[in-house]
């Protein structure tokens, strides 16, 4: 991988900016706990409820990676799909190429050069991850709330949900969670305890009605 | 000594039972119900035994609990108030519906120790050369969302080795997925959370079963009040098969008891025609029972709930003797006195306990824990009964003064001429050819079986839970095991991990699903050494995968140098102490068996087992390392000692056919051992016919059928001037012997099954045999139904 000075000074401001106006963001929201129903009843219901319509959604990505030390994140793009049948495919295209895919049988990541491929169970938190994954893309609170506890603040258009797990433990993905959008689902958030966080970015979301052909739920065999 | 005086001591020997049995016994008494404790131990290797046992025992303790619910929230908080209430009642231990919650302490306790622990895979991985693989499973971890899936932060792990050793120890878990901490399936749109525990003590002991059934009662009930919406509670392990077993096995006890009572008490009231004849014959059963399970208890310190229901059946046996006491006055019915019916019967009586009691000697001398019980409540119940007959009957029974009932005497009449008849040349030849056939197509099909499982109780209800259970989790834990042991925790942790490594190949074989094995969380030293310098090598060097990684991923070269300092210096060596103390040993705990009798020991436990064959050769190269299948050790256990009982039946019918040719000569001792070897052998010939498989447990009843048999004959042969009250003796004698192991032939415990029907056959056929071949061996002589036609 190269480095680009230039790209790494854009995205640490970028990310400076990010950060302060996350904390000053999520101090408000975490002191707001909300139910499933209540956060169904702003105005996230009616994405909520495209998302829940579609069984398969598409789009873009960005995710940012801040490692606590690293004083810029890992950045990579791409684009993904999210089938209800199949699970989450997330290709990335820069800085290398590389598929992840996330299925109810396991997880397979691909590079280049090699395939690897756990099965649930071998690793037995895989399957709710894909559901807790799913969920925070579909912006299934249902799903969330069986998990989370929640959270909510809403500013015009714009809404956003924190999550809490309820229970730690191995199978947990992050310690604190902000889904935030207006019309869809525009950013979620995950921050770990020990400082480290990541940001994905989504873009291009579109919805379908129907299931993936043959050819493409084959992507998801490992 | 007068009947007065007998009387004093009978009353004196009814006391003293009475008040053992209500005082010292009956408030302390503890039933076993395992049968396995009826059982001699494998004893395949004595060092290892004792560890074996330590394990058995765990397993038996426990209980898988499967809480569901439609809706997964409600299956996990019912789960957890479910849990919750379990583990406050006491009634159970180690309950447990979450794992790896403690993640804090196991990734400090990991980043502790980090220069000596690595997964096995990583450790195979990076001592193949692939470290360019996992350079690049790093890089699309942090670039991708899969690091979020690393227990263990990024940052202080980046190229998720520390993930990998956390996660790759997690035990085997089947179909069940961690929903937060918690396991669970779902299937059908019902969702089952998983919760474990261990019952406080032996499921098989009554006082645990009992506080079991109250703290599950309890907790459901909570379970339900918890959830919304209806919660179903699935259970599997040895404690449901253990309670229903005993419940059953109690309830059989009363039930048979109560009926060979009844039954028993009322021929008597109907032959005697006296009041005195059935309460006398109450007194003497019911010291009998005190004074057996009393010497059980004080022998063994507890009482085997077979060995009760064994005992229930001897009322038919102990009653033997009050019977053959009154049925003495039909000899002469107008002017017997009970004074004199000893000088008549005392002798028979004797000779008749004396065999008896030998017979059940015989299986004193067996290294059955569970047959010495039966032998010694047998031994007990049945010479305190017959003190009762010799010291209080004499002075308290009352003749009737009345003549044999006329249907009992049309019916022994009727016994004596078909003896007769059968007696004829042509009947001998039509009789013993039908015998001949009966025996030829009998004994060929005679099947011999030897498997545990098909002694066991099996409830169908239960078996379906048990089935359910296993169909939602998939891979079930297994009963057969690896133990391993060694002189210390170091040795024991080495070959374990050569055993770790044979059965990684064995896993990609196929030959077995998975395996749990201790040295997965805590490596021996020396694997902690090798794994210390393969991270120096692979890993820290100035060309290591560590500092590269840190300096492509941008980290300034001091953090970087910072971290591989840190890392290196996490070289404290990881001692078996520290590990236990920590939660990251929670799951392994029942797995490392520590030490004892100065031997260290630790199970491989295993999951799918495909190829049973492949794990012993396996077991064979690893000196140390030891396959235990429980189930076919105690039954090939089971299957030696069936040779070795037949052995010592032949070799009693040697010993007894001894004794009657030196007190009867040759020619008559091959007439008295001619009906319950006869017996024997139409008994083996039923059972073939049948389609009974001929176990341990049939054998046994052989050698009890010889023991109480042998006697018919003899008592048959001593009474010789008597001859009609003694084969009403005999006749009644096997009838209530023949009902007391009949009801047993109902039990829905398969042991007990085996001897009950064995019994049933053999006393029936071995009195028909003692009865006929009497009147083949004496000329007809006018039968003698009371005193006038007596001399």
């Amino acid at each position: 991988m190269r480095r680009c000075p230039w790209l790494a000074a854009a995205t640490l401001a970028a990310g400076a900016v990010l950060a302060v106006s996350r904390s000053a963001c999520a101090s408000g929201l975490f002191d707001q706990p909300v139910s499933a129903s209540e956060l169904l009843h702003t105005t996230l219901a009616q994405p909520a409820a495209e998302l829940a319509a579609a069984r398969v959604l598409s789009g873009k990505f960005v995710q940012r990676r801040y490692l606590a030390g690293l004083d810029r994140p890992l950045v990579s793009q791409g684009d993904f799909l999210l089938a209800r049948e199949q699970g989450i495919l997330w290709r990335t295209t820069t800085p290398f190429p590389s598929e992840f895919v996330l299925s109810a049988g396991g997880m397979t990541l691909r590079d280049g050069a090699s395939t690897t491929h756990l099965s649930s169970s071998e690793r037995p938190a895989l399957r709710t991850a894909l559901e807790v994954l799913f969920a925070l893309f579909a912006l299934d609170v249902g799903r969330l709330a069986e998990s989370f506890e929640l959270f909510g603040q809403n500013q015009g258009d714009h809404w956003q949900v924190g999550l809490r797990p309820r229970d730690g433990g191995l199978a947990r993905l992050f310690d604190q969670a902000v889904i935030s959008g207006a019309h869809t689902v525009e950013r979620i958030e995950l921050s770990s305890a020990s400082g480290d966080r990541t940001e994905i970015e989504l873009s291009g979301i579109e919805t379908h009605a129907s299931a993936l052909d043959a050819g493409e739920a084959a992507r998801f065999h490992p | 000594m007068n009947a007065r005086r007998r009387l004093v001591a009978g009353v004196l020997l009814l006391a003293l039972v009475g008040s053992v049995f209500w005082l010292l016994v009956q408030p302390r008494l503890r039933v076993e119900t395992d049968l396995l404790a009826l059982l001699p131990r494998g004893a395949a290797d004595q060092r290892t035994a004792s560890a074996v046992d330590a394990f058995s025992e765990r397993l038996a303790r426990k209980v898988i609990f499967l809480v569901g619910a439609a809706d997964p929230a409600a299956a996990s908080a019912a789960a957890q108030v479910f849990a919750d209430a379990l583990s406050q009642s006491g009634a159970f231990r180690a309950v447990r519906e979450r794992i790896g919650e403690d993640l804090q302490a196991s990734a400090s306790f990991y980043l502790g120790h980090r220069a000596r622990l690595l997964s096995p895979s990583d450790q195979a991985m990076l001592e193949a050369g692939g470290g360019e693989k996992l350079y690049r499973s790093a890089l699309l971890a942090l670039y991708t969302p899969a690091g979020l899936m690393h227990p263990i932060a990024g940052s202080r792990d980046p190229l998720g080795l520390g993930s990998d050793y956390l996660l790759e120890q997690l035990p085997a878990t089947g179909n069940a997925q961690l929903r937060g901490s918690q396991l669970a399936v779902t299937e059908k749109g019902q969702t089952f959370v998983l919760v474990s525990a261990e019952t406080a003590g032996s499921p098989f002991a009554g006082d645990v079963q009992d506080r079991a059934e109250a703290a599950l009662t309890a907790a459901t009930r909570a379970a339900r009040a918890a959830a919304p919406g209806e919660i179903t509670l699935l259970q599997s392990g040895a404690l449901q098969h253990a309670t229903v077993a005993a419940r059953r096995a109690q309830n059989e006890v009363a039930l048979f008891g109560t009926i060979a009572t009844v039954a028993v008490l009322a021929l008597m009231l109907v032959l005697f025609r006296d009041w005195r004849a059935p309460v006398l014959g109450l007194i003497a059963i019911s010291a009998g029972a005190a004074a057996g399970i009393s010497a059980t208890h004080f022998v063994f310190g507890e009482l085997h709930l077979i060995a009760l229901v064994f005992g229930s059946s001897l009322i038919g046996v102990a009653i033997d003797y009050s019977m053959h006491f009154y049925a003495d006055q039909f000899r002469a019915p107008r002017s017997w006195v009970p004074t004199d019916a000893l000088a008549h019967v005392g002798q028979p009586i004797l000779l008749s306990i004396g065999a008896t009691v030998l017979g059940y000697m015989g299986l004193l001398l067996l290294p059955f824990p569970g047959l010495k019980q039966m032998a010694l409540i047998s031994i007990a119940g049945l010479i305190v009964a017959c003190a009762c007959v010799f010291l209080i009957f004499p002075a308290a029974a009352r003749g009737s003064g009345r003549d044999l009932p006329r249907w009992c005497a049309q019916f022994i009449a009727a016994i004596e001429q078909s003896g007769h008849y059968l007696a004829k040349r042509r009947a001998r030849l039509i009789v013993g050819v039908l015998a001949l056939v009966f025996l030829a197509v009998g004994l060929a099909r005679v099947q011999f079986r030897d498997d545990i499982r098909t002694l066991q109780m099996v409830t169908p209800r239960l078996a379906q839970v048990e089935r359910r259970v296993s169909e939602l989790l998939g891979t079930l834990s297994e009963s057969r095991y690896f133990l391993v042991s060694g002189a210390d925790a170091e040795s024991v942790l080495e070959t374990e991990e050569q055993l770790a490594q044979a059965l990684r190949a064995l896993k990609q074989g196929g030959a077995v699903e998975a395996f749990t094995a201790v040295s997965n969380s805590l490596p021996s030293l020396r694997r902690q050494e090798q794994i210390q310098r393969l991270l120096e090598q692979k890993i820290l060097a100035d060309d290591g995968l560590l500092p590269r990684l840190m300096q492509e991923l941008g980290f300034d070269a001091a953090h970087a140098a910072r971290e591989v300092e840190a890392f290196r210096n996490s070289r404290t060596p990881l001692q078996p102490d520290e590990w236990l103390a920590n939660p990251i040993s929670t799951s392994f705990r029942d797995l490392w068996l520590g030490a004892s009798d100065g031997h260290y020991a630790t199970v491989v436990a295993l999951a799918g087992i495909h190829d049973t064959d492949a794990l012993r050769a396996v077991a064979r190269t690893i000196p140390g390392a030891r396959f235990v299948d429980r189930v076919s050790e105690i039954s090939a256990v089971l299957a030696r000692y069936r040779v070795a009982v037949s052995e010592l039946l032949l070799l009693a019918y040697a010993a007894i056919f001894g004794v009657l040719a030196w007190r009867y000569g040759l020619r008559d001792a091959v007439w008295l051992s001619a009906a319950p070897l006869g017996a024997t052998v139409l008994t083996l010939a039923f059972a073939g016919i049948a389609g009974l498989q001929v176990n341990l447990f049939a054998v046994l009843g052989l050698l009890l059928l010889l023991a109480l048999g042998v006697d018919y004959a003899i008592f048959l042969r001593e009474s010789s001037a008597e001859r009609t009250t003694a084969l009403l003796s005999v006749s009644l004698s096997a009838l209530t012997t023949m009902l007391a192991f009949g009801l047993l032939g109902f039990s829905s415990t398969p042991l007990i099954r085996s001897i009950g029907l064995t019994l049933l056959v053999g006393i029936g056929s071995c009195w028909l045999i003692t009865v006929v071949g009497d009147s083949w061996r004496r000329p007809p002589t006018p039968l003698s139904l009371g005193e006038e036609h007596h001399g």
